[in-house]
This record gives structure tokens, sequence and C-alpha cells, in this order.
């Protein structure tokens, strides 16, 4: 035995200077999960918006209904719809594949039990409330859905989150909020700045509540800046928001973009705020 | 990414060097161990978080090591081909040391590469029957029969070996 040892050792006794060079596997492996979170949340998010405002657009054209269509009544039994949502007929984007069934088994975590018709009257109101009261002086909301007079959630069955895409305006600036109201995924239970848009710019704040927030900044280019807030509550919702200063869209083959304000229209903190509306959650 | 990359760095240069070799070992190749550490230390960093917490990092560092070789041998570039007429190979020097070293290697690279991995663990990693077959995912009595398998090859070549080897 101590000779094949002894063999093994002698074998690779002399090794060659190595290659391989640690430092710039971090540094590589820093840039993919950026580019992946970044990806991930604030391109995915603004796709899927971007889907919901397209979409009623393309399909129905010039036949929009009217700003301000069919009032929907408040779903029976729903806790917090008091009074009634006015919701325009937006057109809800549909998956583009079979729905995977949803699992009933007792190790999987509760999901959400209202249909997500309701759910969309309930967090609309919810928002349109936030909105109206808890804004900064001289900015207001504007409903990114074509033919609609106020923002507006729509629900997401692909990936059963709600969405909404909302432009801010104050005088000639504008920059885009985008909300997620989403079940807290497994990853994203035990928030950390790991899993924020930008690790190297990220704080993480606990409440009083038990809640937690992730609250990140990105500098996109000279003058550009996107905020990033992810509200995790306890009740198994999380809270994303978005908002940056900032246009991108293309131009041939390359990506342009453009400042829209100086600065973006809503502060970290006044994000972090907008997410932890008490009633924005899934489990009313 | 894992917060805590200066403890990843203090790790990974602490056993860089016994890594290699046992890449080299399993490889047969400083180049390929090279790839082969390379490719494992990307995949313990993105579980470094979760790594950095368990009782032995450094068993989880081999069998991802250990995986990531036998999935490299899949490869189809790694596969045997056929020539019509040998190829000539590079002539290495051959002092009596480098002899010695090539004849092992060469007689490991004739071993099925589970019954190498068991000799390289037992006999160059040191590690007990028990911690062999739990990085091998196999039973001990697994890792036994292999390992006497590979010593009864190993010793009955290296008998005759040296001779050759000095001939050539």
């Amino acid at each position: 035995m101590d000779e094949i040892a002894r063999e093994l050792r002698n074998a690779a006794a002399d090794p060659p200077p190595s290659r391989i060079d640690v430092a710039g596997l971090i540094h590589a492996e820093r840039l993919r999960h950026r580019q992946r979170t970044w990806v991930w949340s604030g391109t995915g998010v603004a796709a899927a918006v971007a889907a919901a405002v397209l979409t009623p657009a393309l399909l129905t054209g010039a036949t929009a209904p009217p700003p301000g269509g069919p009032a929907v009544a408040p779903a029976p039994g729903s806790p917090t719809a008091t009074t009634a949502v006015r919701l325009c007929a937006g057109v809800t984007p549909k998956p583009t594949g079979p729905q995977p069934p949803l699992q009933s088994y007792g190790t999987v975590r509760t999901r959400p039990t209202e249909p997500p018709a309701d759910g969309v009257v309930r967090l609309t109101g919810v928002v349109r409330d936030v909105l109206r009261t808890a804004l900064p002086a001289g900015v207001r909301a504007e409903a990114a859905l074509p033919g609609c007079a106020e923002p507006q959630f729509q629900y997401h069955p692909r990936y059963r989150e709600y969405e909404l895409g909302v432009t801010l305006r104050r005088g000639e600036e504008r920059g885009l909020l985008l909300l997620r109201v989403a079940p807290t995924s497994s990853a994203e239970a035990t928030p950390t700045c790991q899993q924020s848009m930008n690790p190297e710019d990220c704080r993480l704040i606990r409440h009083a509540d038990g809640s937690t927030s992730l609250a990140s900044r990105l500098a996109a280019g000279p003058g550009r800046d996107q905020l990033w807030t992810l509200l995790v509550r306890r009740d198994g919702t999380s809270v994303l928001a978005i908002t940056n200063n900032f246009r991108s869209q293309p131009n041939g083959k390359r990506m342009e973009s453009t400042t829209t304000a100086a600065e973006p229209l809503l502060t970290i903190d006044q994000l972090v705020a907008l997410t932890r509306a008490p009633d924005l959650t899934l489990y009313p | 990414m894992p917060a805590d990359i200066e403890g990843y760095r203090e790790f990974v240069t602490a056993r860089m060097d016994p890594l290699r070799r046992t890449a080299y070992l399993l490889c047969g190749d400083w180049h390929t161990a090279d790839d082969l550490v390379s490719s494992a230390l990307v995949k313990l960093l993105r579980h470094w978080r979760r790594v950095s917490a368990m009782d032995s990092p450094d068993a989880y560092l081999r069998q991802v090591l250990l995986r990531v070789w036998l999935d490299e041998r899949r490869r189809p570039w790694r596969r045997e081909t056929a020539w019509a007429e040998v190829p000539d190979r590079a002539v290495r020097p051959a002092t009596d040391g480098t002899a010695d070293r090539l004849a092992i290697l060469a007689l490991l690279a004739e071993l099925p590469p589970r019954r190498r991995a068991v000799l390289v663990l037992r006999y160059f990693c040191d590690l007990s029957v028990e911690e062999t077959a739990r990085e091998l995912g196999c039973s001990p009595g697994t890792v036994k029969s292999q390992a006497a398998r590979a010593i009864e090859a190993l010793r009955g070549r290296l008998v005759g070996t040296p001779a050759i080897s000095r001939e050539a």
C-alpha cells in the first residue's frame, strides 16, 4: 500500500506552474451573475410589462374601448375592495405554452387562493390609492396601458404574477415605474444583497413588522440610474419595484438609451415605501 | 455570487496544489488537470454560501472534481479514435525519474475510470474506505473490491515495467 502511495506521490511530484487564475474566475462569475440578475429582474419584468402594454394595442387596434371603461365590481367576500374599481378592458397576456399543473402536495408552500380576476381588481384599487397619496409633490402617474385612464394591474398567467407599468411625469421629465406582486420564490425567501440588481450597491432593510427590503441602484450610464427594490413580506408575498430615468429602444441592430429626467422621479426610500403599502399582498 | 469571496479565495488557495495533483493523477495530463480544476472551482464558487457551511467542503470539492472529470471523459473529443496508420508521437525525455512517472501514469490510464478514482482517493488523498465510498456514491464493499483489483493489476505490471521502460 505504501509503495503505491509513494508511486502516486512521485508521479505528481513535479507540477508545472499553474494556469488557473482564481481572481479571473471570480471576476468572470461576478459578471455572469450580475448579467443574469439584471436580465431576470429588470429586463424580464420590463418585457413582461411591455407585452401587457402592447398586446391590447395590437389586438384591439382602433377599437380600443374609451378610457374609463366598464366598472368591475369587487369580488364577493373580498376583504379590501369596498368600492367599485373601474378597469379598462385590457387584454391579459396568455401563456404561449401549456400551463404547468398547480401542485397540491402538502410539502408545497401555500399558494394564493384568490382568483386572478379578483386579485386584479383588488390590487388595482390598492395601487391607485397609493399612487394618489404617496407620490412626491409634482409627480403624477399615468397609465402605460393604452386606452386606460388610470394605472391597472395585469395578471401574467405564465409566471402567476401581477404586474403594473406606470409612466411617472413631472413637467417635461418622465420615468418608468414597474411593480410586480408575486408569491415569494424559495430563492428569495431569505433575501440577501447577492439577489439584488447590483450587489455592489445594495442595502438590506429589516422592517419592524418582520418583512425585509433589498434596495439597490445601478448606474446604466452617465446620468442614467435604475433603482430597484424588493420587499419580502412575512405572509409569502414579494413586491418588486423598479424605476429609472432613461429609456432604451432599438435603433437598427443597436439599443439606444436616452435620458428622460435629470434623476429618477422617485428616491429609493420612496420606492421602498411604495412597496410597503399594507394591502399590496397576495394574502389579503 | 457568495458574499464571502475572501473565504472562498483562502479556501481555494490552500487547496490548489493538492487539487491539481489529484486531477493530474485522474486524467494524466497537467493541461487537462488545470481545466478540470478550473471547472470545479467555478462550480464551487456558485454554491460557496452553502458549501462553506458544510462539515467537509473538501469532500464536496473532490466530488465535484470527480464528476467534472467523468463528464469530461464522455465528451466526443476525448474518445479514442481509429487510425489507419498510427500517427507519430512526440518523443519525451526519459530520465529514470520521468520513466517511472510515465510508467505509473500509463498503468493508471489502463485502469477503468472508477477504479482509478478509487486508487487516487484511497492512496493519494488518504481517504478511508467509507469516505471513498461516500465520495464515489457506492458501497464500502465496492471500494474494497475495486481497490484490490486495481492494486493487483498495478503490482502485476509494475514488476515487469521497469525493465521495459529501461529498455525504452
